[in-house]
């Protein structure tokens, strides 16, 4: 369709008064749509043509619809979400007992008893020696119970 | 914002809205379903929105709406159309090879320099002075993008126009 636009690649006048009554075809909608998603000189103008006059009045209830579909988009993220925590809370889960590489995890005991676990811990080792150094300072106490009993 | 002070602003350019849509689609099913979209997209957006009036961006996300459903309508009736042609015609894509051949680079580039705009500029830097997409979307300050869909649209006009040469000749 000619006249459309200007010299310049703007919508023309004629084009935008064309639109507004509903004569362009298809293809050149189409162009007209392309040029206004990124030309804020000709949006402004388009607006200014855009009266209360020409405006139509949607099928039904506009507000209520788009604020139901807005309304299940967010649902729809938030459920997203909380698929998403519940997936990466169960991948940590299963990381940390070990299940997905098959290795021994913080949370199942080895199959194997570590060898060192045989060794004596630390407090044994503490007592042990303790009970023998007592022992021992007993020895030489000169209160010893031999003593104390050969006094009794 | 507030889902019921976003639910004002629907009010009130619900019929703004509905009339893009409709103006570009001329189908009041298809412009209801867009200005929903177009809703949609301002609510995910609102926030970001630094302009004093709500008027020209409502416009714009519409005019984005509405040439995304028009752009998948074209393509899918241009693929059919492709489709069909080429079991006509056998090798549709190489009639512009063959015209050059036949000497007709002089006609494809006055019927380049006859294009009407959008697609003049965009086809006579392109074709004639060899400048790139890039270029083009910098030059005449539009996305590259759409410099990319007009530069395809062109080159199905200059086939076209090719094809109706050769059936003329053919004719003669």
């Amino acid at each position: 369709m000619k006249g459309m636009f200007d010299a310049n690649g703007h919508l023309s006048d004629q084009g935008l008064m064309l639109l507004i009554s509903g004569e362009p075809d298809e293809m050149t909608r189409y162009e007209m749509a392309e040029h206004l998603d990124y030309c804020d000189r000709c949006v402004d103008r388009y607006s200014l043509l855009l009266t209360d006059g020409v405006l139509l009045a949607p099928p039904g209830e506009m507000a209520e619809e788009a604020m139901a579909g807005i309304r299940r988009r967010n649902f729809m993220v938030l459920t997203g979400r909380i698929v998403k925590v519940c997936a990466a809370a169960c991948l940590t889960v299963v990381i940390w007992s070990g299940q997905l590489f098959g290795g021994h995890g913080f949370l199942t005991p080895p199959e194997h008893p570590d060898p060192l676990e045989e060794r004596p811990s630390f407090s044994r080792i503490v007592s042990g020696v303790s009970e023998r150094l007592g022992d021992w300072i007993n020895g030489f106490s000169i209160y010893g119970r031999g003593e104390e009993h050969e006094s009794e | 914002m507030k889902d019921q002070e976003f639910e004002e602003i629907v009010r009130q350019y619900e019929k703004l809205v509905f009339t893009v849509c409709y103006q570009l689609v001329r189908d009041y099913h298809e412009a209801q379903n867009l200005a929903q979209e177009t809703f949609i997209s301002a609510y995910r957006h609102i926030d970001d929105y630094s302009g004093e009036s709500y008027k020209p961006w409502l416009i714009r996300i519409a005019s984005n709406k509405a040439k995304d459903y028009l752009k998948s309508a074209y393509f899918r009736r241009v693929d059919v159309t492709d489709e069909l042609e080429s079991k006509v015609t056998g090798a549709a894509a190489s009639a512009e090879e063959q015209a050059l051949s036949a000497d007709g680079a002089q006609r494809i580039r006055e019927r380049i320099l006859s294009l009407e705009e959008p697609y003049h500029k965009v086809a006579v830097l392109f074709f004639l002075q060899g400048a790139t997409p890039e270029e083009i979307s910098i030059k005449l300050d539009r996305p590259r993008k759409t410099v990319q869909t007009q530069l395809y649209r062109a080159r199905q006009k200059l086939q076209q126009f090719i094809k109706e040469e050769m059936q003329g000749e053919g004719n003669v």
